[in-house]
């Protein structure tokens, strides 16, 4: 079911001006951000080296100058964050639950609603990194470049495999963020709560970890690292391994999946989850 | 019709908080069947609804959709599948009545293009219409609600109000659609606070009293074709208030108005008369 569900999710993503509007949206503000790290460029320094393309697009992700983590949430959310919550507000939940059983159902649509999030992504950083491979030479990246401490080796000798692991990863924040998006609207029927919560909550929860170094301090800091806004970009000045982030974020996603599933099967219950 | 049972309902009780809604309800549909409830509002006849489509958890008793126990819930497992239509029907509002449509197939990925095509057609509705739901008319909503609930051939089907919003063009495919699915063993359980729209379709009728079902009395005009002008005289001298419509292939056709089945077909037999049921209004 997960197949064809996603099938007519990507169907339904084509036909979406909010969609093309977060893609838009994202290219924009990663061109900004470009734009921005070219400022803080010396002039006039002989010396200086332009940055690679690779560069760019790695620097634009967060940590430094980049703020590109703190967007790419918000384009989750423009582009599928309102799907299931559409469905919840109308009779096509009770329709879906009809024609299979419940937890098949959730889990199947959880699943497809990430998958079609997580290619968006991929989708949008690939535009982006084609578009950084287009505007900036390609060219080895500098080991002195002081940006990237996240598997670093890899970044140095093949920038080409170092780039598609940033997409991947960031793709599978995007998994993760809409299962958060799914569970946010089994709780809540109100559109713009539902809509909104995820990207409050996912800032909110960043915020208390990172805060936490304060009170712990020095063990505080493993919390700082393991905040979802950490793992959403800022992670690329940290010297993780480069399997820890794509693992951090299926785990995160596998743990959202299961709590939609048993949310959804518990409200469904206590009849508190279809339209009455 | 067929004997077989689509739907039994079993001593079912359905309490929410500390409200009890329905107590020690039975019935059972047969193939081909068409039920009615009536019942004022708030009366439990949605619950019904709710609970024979799996939407629902019985607080006590049993429901049993084709021979197999349902488990709220687990419907979709059901090989027959069963159609709904409960209360006014809301799509996503974005896309057009063939997308949500097509969304809804995909669950089960029994049907094609070209059933829901049909479907649509069938309500009236223009598959290729571009128009998304969200320009619909409350007409127009609800005979896509027709459509998702008979485009993938189900056993049995749930109707609450199905005529709300309908126009008579709306109302006349309608009633054709239940003819069609009726000779094809779709068993029907309608709920409707009118009276005459389930005296119109239903073949039994049930009455929500005191939050329990009472059989109730389905009073419909009967054309009868009989075989010659003397069984006319003789019914028209038992049956002051019947009167004469026009021929059916040459025999005389009688009307009964407001009768029940049963006590049409104890007349007919008791009289010793040969005779043909034309059509029920």
């Amino acid at each position: 079911m997960i197949l064809r569900l996603l099938k007519e999710d990507i169907r339904i993503l084509m036909k979406k001006k909010s969609a093309w509007f977060a893609l838009l949206l994202f290219l924009l503000i990663a061109g900004a951000n470009i734009m921005f790290i070219r400022s803080e460029q010396p002039i006039a320094n002989p010396y200086f080296e332009p940055p690679s393309a690779f560069e760019y697009f790695v620097s634009v992700q967060g940590g430094g100058s980049g703020f590109l983590m703190l967007f790419l949430p918000l384009a989750v959310t423009l582009a599928t964050g309102d799907m299931f919550i559409r469905e919840r507000r109308s009779s096509i939940l009770s329709y879906s639950v009809v024609r299979a059983n419940t937890k098949q159902y959730i889990q199947s649509r959880t699943v497809s609603l990430g998958i079609a999030s997580f290619l968006f992504t991929f989708i949008s950083q690939l535009l982006l990194f084609l578009g950084t491979l287009i505007f900036f030479p390609i060219t080895q990246p500098s080991t002195d470049q002081g940006i990237v401490y996240y598997a670093a080796n890899i970044f140095i000798n093949n920038p080409w495999v170092y780039c598609f692991i940033i997409i991947v990863n960031s793709a599978l924040l995007a998994f993760s963020f809409s299962c958060l998006s799914v569970i946010i609207s089994i709780i809540f029927q109100n559109l713009y709560v539902s809509i909104m919560l995820p990207y409050v909550v996912f800032i909110g929860f960043s915020e208390i970890l990172m805060s936490l170094p304060m009170f712990l301090g020095f063990q505080g800091a493993l919390f700082y690292n393991l905040s979802p806004l950490s793992m959403a970009g800022d992670y690329i000045t940290k010297s993780f391994h480069w399997i820890i982030v794509p693992i951090y974020w299926i785990f995160v996603g596998v743990i959202s999946v299961k709590i939609a599933t048993s949310l959804f099967n518990n409200r469904f219950e206590k009849e508190k989850l279809l339209l009455r | 019709m067929s004997e077989e049972k689509v739907l039994i309902f079993d001593k079912v009780d359905k309490i929410i908080g500390k409200h009890e809604i329905l107590n020690d309800v039975s019935f059972d549909l047969k193939k081909g069947e068409v039920v009615g409830i009536i019942g004022s509002n708030g009366s439990g006849k949605t619950t019904i609804l709710r609970l024979a489509s799996g939407l629902s958890y019985p607080s006590k008793g049993t429901i049993t959709v084709n021979g197999k126990v349902i488990k709220p819930g687990m419907v979709g497992d059901l090989p027959s599948g069963v159609g709904i239509l409960i209360e006014s029907p809301t799509f996503m509002q974005h896309l057009t009545g063939f997308d949500n449509l097509h969304y809804l197939a995909k669950i089960q990925d029994k049907i094609h293009k070209e059933d829901i095509h049909t479907a649509l057609r069938k309500v009236g509705l223009n598959p290729n219409d571009k128009k998304k739901v969200r320009e619909y008319s409350l007409g127009m909503r609800q005979r896509l609600g027709i459509a998702q609930a008979i485009m993938e051939n189900p056993s049995l089907i749930l109707f609450d109000e199905p005529t709300n919003g309908l126009d008579e063009e709306g109302k006349k495919l309608f009633g054709e659609i239940i003819n069609e699915y009726k000779k094809r063993g779709t068993g029907f359980l309608f709920v409707s606070h009118s009276r005459e729209e389930i005296q119109k379709f239903c073949d039994r009728v049930f009455k929500i009293e005191d939050r329990t079902l009472m059989l109730h009395k389905n009073l419909r005009n009967w054309f009868i074709v009989l075989q010659n002008l003397e069984d006319v005289e003789k019914v028209l001298q038992l049956k002051p208030h019947s009167r004469i419509s026009e021929r059916h292939n040459g025999n005389p056709v009688i009307i009964l108005p407001n009768e029940g089945k049963e006590e049409v077909d104890t007349f007919f037999q008791n009289l010793g008369i040969q005779y043909q049921l034309l059509k029920v209004e």
